[in-house]
């Protein structure tokens, strides 16, 4: 600015030429331009303006025109505002100080709001009269607004924190946009229905019935905002112009005094949605620029109702879904209350008869009185079960209607635990029963205390099967103490918050019986409550469980209607007699052996798991009249039985405590000596069958309960049958292996016994045998003149004999050598050099002869070069020796037969007739008699026996007269390993 | 050769086989003073005697049997190896065994021959003209 100062035509100006400038106003001036701070000035009559660099930006689209100007020309917008202070100041030499004063400059083509905090001075010329004011000025514009719009965002969002439904949150958009007209002259908040139509759901700013705001935009109806288009688009949209809309009518100004022109509309998101939930109109402050600041705050506003309409949503959804389960569990609870009533009466109809007839039946066999006790003890137990559905049907209904009188609380325990003293020690528990006197008096509905007792009894000798139940009534501060405890097999940690909750049964405990509604703990739970009272339970698994029962002395806590101060007289219920009867049947006094010994008793016997003690009664009395049954109650002694003494035939129920029928089954396959009884898997729950039908369950076959007689039986005895003819035919043919086995065994043995014979035999004779024959030849040599021509001849024979003899041994010791396995590895042998030795072995046979010996392309094997020229000399030999009428010729060839070589000995000889092909290679075999063809008859079968033990065969083509040809077959070695042969070999 | 005969000592436990080399020898011409022992023990003590008794002329060759009683040939071979005086005699075997491995045993211990016992009588007169050979070698290196 120094440098525009300077240059400015000032002598155009009231202060003339800045040469001439007084003193004071050029130091006036030199502050001016040396602060960085914004501040302008005027100086003399016409209040001439000067400025400084920080000071433009204030001006706007005045700079530079305002330099020299008049100041009451230049700020003409505000000059009312502004005019009286500069004159004040001037006049009286006061300063003044104005904050965030809100000024509407014209500086950028509109008039715009602006905040400015500024002091005014006064100037003194050289004479030290006042010529002029200096300004110093804060322009605080962005501050003052941005506050006001973080103060209704965060009115906003308080407002909306107490909000749970949509009225609430369009309420709360109400109060709090109308609270900032300026930023939000008026606006306009429409939700979408499913369809696309847009309800006016708040409004601020402006009128209802406003033109401006339908309440109801249909899906492409005429409207005054783009409802359709922002329902498929949601994005914002900016509508600079809204001339069109104030033919409607006048447009709302909000706090201002000229009318809004422009408006933004934003989609509201819908949390999860594609389509947004709806929209919001703000007409824009006609004195603000809509920049990214504006545009930010109204994208928030629209933010916040978004969350604010989410929130009230899924609060809704979460109201809707709890009345809808109250709504289940009231109708639930009317079903039972009906359900148990509709029970109740059939069942007792048909009690009362069984039970007269069994009172009548003091004549009758015992099997129907069997029949009877079981359907009248069923009975009962329907009967308990759906009183206990009715108790609880009314305690959810408030209809329980309890009449509390003072009880001696100790004496009435007693008297119901004793119900349970031979059921306890039946099961071969120890019980316990501690009541001690009580330090006050008890109220209490005697029917429902009964039940407490009952049920917490049975359900201890439920789950106990060693040591001790304990019942014991005792003082403990206020309250009356009931507990049972236990030595059973304890509630899983993750059970027990779960305990006390109706059909809640812990997975996998040991029980006496998985038969149970789930229904007793809860039952005592509500019952403990109506009295007042609380129980508790501690229980660790495999250690026992505890219940605690705690009820107030006195009646103050009862509601007074209920309390009756007249004792109680008389005994206990039959209720006890219920449970114990019940108990009873879980303890394994039932698992006997079926009904005896029948007279037609067959060898086969049935194994039956149930749990239930009556399935188990009627079953066994199906079968017994046709095989022995085992009956037990679950399948952990199901399978100790089976190790014990395997059954024919395994019956096992599905659901039983502890081992259940699938785990009884995998148990029995996975033992070789159980894994082939046939199992009939017994399954009474409806879903199970795709289970038990499965593949993987391994049963042999499957019934589902219930199922009649004939069924039963059929099944069984067909799956007997198949197992007798199973197990017939597996040892058959385990004895036909036995004895192969044997066989081959002891075969092996004279195998070997033999070849060993052989071997030493031979060897041990080759003594004595060289012995003979050379003294035979010394004897001959010396002493032939002695003897006569007779005795000559026999000496002849004799040495022949041991000529003979000596073949003999030596080619077995060669054929057993031929067959013992070879001690080190093969090595690579030539064939051609093996065909080469052979050769000159037999040279002088040859020669004698006259034979031809043709030799092919050889390869070499994999072989050791001893047996090989043993091979093939023999084969030679034999050609050589059944040579026929014409020159022999013998050829030698090899060709490729897969992995091996095969090799020929070819010759012209005499031949072997068809029916002798297979015999040449035994021991011994002469097609000949010695006269003709002398030799031993083993020179093949050690070529047999050589071929083999390379893993190679031999066979033989030939026809009487037209030669043969010996073929054979033998690894193939590498060409270029091959190995010098030797001809130790045997000849 | 001096005026002296020759002393060839058979160590043979089978007469049978014993009277044949007699009989080779005889046919050879070999005029010599042959010896026999019957098993491998007498040998051992003829080998301690003659350490001792210096005086005592060692046999010029050994006939030797490996498959000799009481103690094996191979094991008679191998104390004559050991025995500072008898450790360069001549010992030529004379066996019924065709393994290669005794052969070659034995020529590892210094045997100067290897004789396999044949079941021809014309093959085991051989042997007359091989101890022949010997006897008429080069000597002892004692």
């Amino acid at each position: 600015m120094g440098e525009r100062i300077r240059a400015f035509e000032w002598k155009q100006t009231p202060l003339g030429p800045i040469q001439g400038w007084q003193q004071s106003l050029r130091t006036a001036v030199n502050i001016l331009l040396s602060s960085r701070y914004a501040m302008w000035m005027c100086w003399g009559d016409d209040l001439t303006m000067l400025y400084n660099d920080a000071y433009r930006p204030t001006l706007g689209l005045k700079h530079p025109s305002s330099l020299g100007a008049r100041s009451n020309d230049v700020w003409a917008e505000i000059w009312p505002d502004i005019g009286p202070r500069i004159q004040k100041v001037i006049t009286t030499g006061v300063a003044t100080f104005d904050e965030g004063l809100q000024l509407f400059l014209l500086r950028s083509g509109f008039p715009e709001e602006t905040y400015h905090t500024f002091s005014y001075s006064p100037l003194t010329r050289d004479d030290g009269r006042i010529d002029g004011m200096l300004c110093v000025v804060t322009e605080e514009t962005e501050r003052v607004i941005g506050d006001r719009r973080l103060r209704t965002l965060r009115d906003v969002a308080a407002g909306m924190a107490s909000t749970n439904t949509e009225p609430e949150v369009m309420q709360v958009m109400r109060e709090q946009l109308a609270s900032n007209r300026k930023d939000l002259p008026f606006t306009l908040t429409y939700l979408f229905d499913e369809q696309g139509a847009a309800r006016l759901a708040s409004s601020s700013g402006a009128e209802t019935g406003d033109p401006l705001a339908p309440p109801r935009i249909e899906a492409g109806g005429n409207s005054p905002w783009p409802a359709q288009h922002l329902f498929l688009h949601p994005a914002a949209m900016r509508m600079e112009d809204l001339a069109e809309l104030r033919q409607l009518g006048p447009l709302p100004s909000g706090d201002w005094t000229m009318p809004v022109h422009e408006a933004v509309i934003v989609p509201i998101k819908a949390q999860g949605e594609d389509r947004p939930a709806g929209f919001l109109v703000v007409g824009l402050n006609p004195y603000r620029r809509y920049d990214a600041s504006y545009g930010g705050f109204i994208d928030l506003l629209a933010g916040q109702i978004a969350a604010g309409l989410g929130n009230a949503r899924a609060y809704d959804t979460a109201r809707r879904r709890a009345e809808a389960l109250a709504e289940i569990d009231r109708a639930k609870t009317t079903f039972f209350s009906n359900v148990s009533h509709e029970l109740r009466t059939p069942l007792t109809l048909m009690l009362s008869p069984v039970e007269e007839l069994l009172a009548q039946s003091g004549g009758r066999p015992s099997a129907e009185r069997d029949l009877l006790a079981l359907v009248l003890r069923n009975g009962l137990r329907l009967q308990k079960l759906v009183n206990a559905l009715l108790d609880f049907a009314r305690i959810e209904a408030g209809r329980m209607r309890a009449l509390f009188r003072p009880a001696d609380l100790c004496t009435l325990t007693s008297d119901l635990a004793a119900n349970f003293t031979s059921a306890m020690e039946r099961a071969g528990l120890q019980f316990q029963i501690d009541c001690q006197p009580l330090a006050g008096p008890v109220y209490v509905d005697r029917e429902m205390w009964e039940k407490i007792v009952l049920n917490l009894l049975s359900n201890a000798l439920k789950f106990t099967f060693e040591g001790h139940v304990r019942i014991a009534i005792a003082t403990c501060d206020a309250f009356a103490a009931l507990s049972v405890e236990d030595t059973g097999s304890g509630i899983p940690e993750a059970d027990l918050p779960h305990i006390f909750e109706r059909f809640h049964r812990v997975d996998g405990s040991r029980g006496r019986t998985i038969e149970g509604s789930g229904i007793g703990l809860a039952l005592v739970q509500e019952l403990v409550k109506l009295h007042g009272g609380s129980i508790q339970v501690e229980s660790r698994v495999s250690r026992g469980t505890t219940f605690t029962v705690l009820i107030p002395f006195g009646n103050a806590h009862l509601p007074p209607d209920q309390v009756h101060e007249d004792a109680e007289t008389g005994s206990p219920s039959d209720g006890g007699e219920a449970f114990t009867e019940e108990a009873n049947r879980w303890l394994p006094a039932h698992a006997v052996d079926g009904d005896g010994p029948l007279p037609t008793a067959r060898p086969e016997r049935i194994l039956l798991a149930d749990d239930n003690a009556d399935m188990r009664d009627y079953v066994a009395r199906l079968l017994a009249p046709h095989y022995r049954v085992t009956a037990v109650g679950d399948g952990e002694q199901a399978l100790q039985s089976v190790l014990a003494d395997p059954p024919s035939l395994i019956l096992s129920d599905v659901m039983m405590p502890g081992l259940d029928g699938f785990e009884l089954l995998k148990e029995l396959r996975a033992r070789p000596q159980t894994a082939t009884i046939p199992v009939v898997l017994l399954s009474a729950r409806a879903g199970e069958e795709s289970r038990v039908e499965g593949l993987d369950s391994g049963a042999d076959d499957y019934l589902i309960k219930p199922f009649t007689a004939r069924e039963l039986l059929a099944r069984v005895g067909a799956h007997l049958a198949m197992q007798r003819r199973r197990m017939e035919a597996e040892r058959e043919l385990e004895e036909s292996r036995a004895t192969l086995q044997r066989a081959n065994e002891e075969l092996r043995r004279a195998n070997a016994d033999l070849e060993q014979f052989a071997y030493s035999a031979s060897h041990d004779l080759q003594e004595p045998l060289r012995q003979i024959a050379i003294y035979s030849q010394l004897l001959q040599k010396k002493f032939t003149s002695r003897l006569d021509g007779k005795g000559a001849q026999y000496l002849a024979f004799c040495i022949e004999g041991a000529h003979r003899m000596e073949m003999l041994i030596s080619g077995l010791l060669a054929y057993s050598q031929a067959s013992r396995t070879p001690s080190s590895p093969a090595g690579t042998v030539n064939v051609r050099e093996v065909a080469d030795t052979v050769r000159k072995n037999l040279a002088a046979t040859i020669e004698e002869t006259g034979a031809e010996i043709v030799l092919g392309d050889l390869p070499s094997v994999v072989g050791d070069s001893a047996p090989l020229v043993h091979l093939f000399q023999n084969l030679v030999s034999n050609s050589l020796k059944y040579r026929g009428e014409q020159r022999p010729r013998i050829s030698i060839g090899a060709s490729p037969d897969g992995e091996m070589w095969r090799f020929s000995v070819a010759d012209n000889g005499i031949g072997i007739p068809q029916e002798f092909h297979a015999q040449v290679f035994g021991m011994f075999k002469r097609l000949h008699d010695r006269s003709e063809y002398p030799g031993t008859g083993i020179g093949l079968a050690i070529c047999q026996k050589i071929v083999e033990r390379y893993g190679g065969h031999i066979w033989v083509e030939s026809e009487p007269g037209c030669g043969s040809t010996f073929l054979f077959t033998l690894p193939r070695g590498s060409h270029d390993r091959s190995q010098a042969t030797s001809s130790t070999g045997g000849r | 050769m001096t005026g002296v005969k020759p002393r060839v000592l058979l160590v043979e436990d089978n007469p049978a086989d014993a009277n044949l080399v007699e009989e080779a020898l005889e046919e050879a011409n070999l005029d010599c003073e042959l010896s026999v022992m019957v098993n491998g023990k007498q040998m051992m003590e003829l080998i301690e005697s003659l350490e001792l008794d210096k005086a005592q002329r060692l046999p010029d060759l050994v006939l030797l049997d490996l498959n000799l009683p009481k103690v094996p040939g191979d094991v008679v071979l191998e104390r004559v190896r050991s025995s500072p005086r008898w450790r360069h005699a001549k010992v030529f075997i004379i066996s019924s065994s065709d393994a290669p491995s005794d052969r070659e045993r034995v020529l590892k211990l210094g045997a100067v021959g290897y004789f396999r016992k044949p079941s021809s009588l014309e093959e085991f007169m051989e042997i007359g003209p091989r101890v022949r050979a010997i006897l008429e070698g080069p000597g002892p290196a004692n």
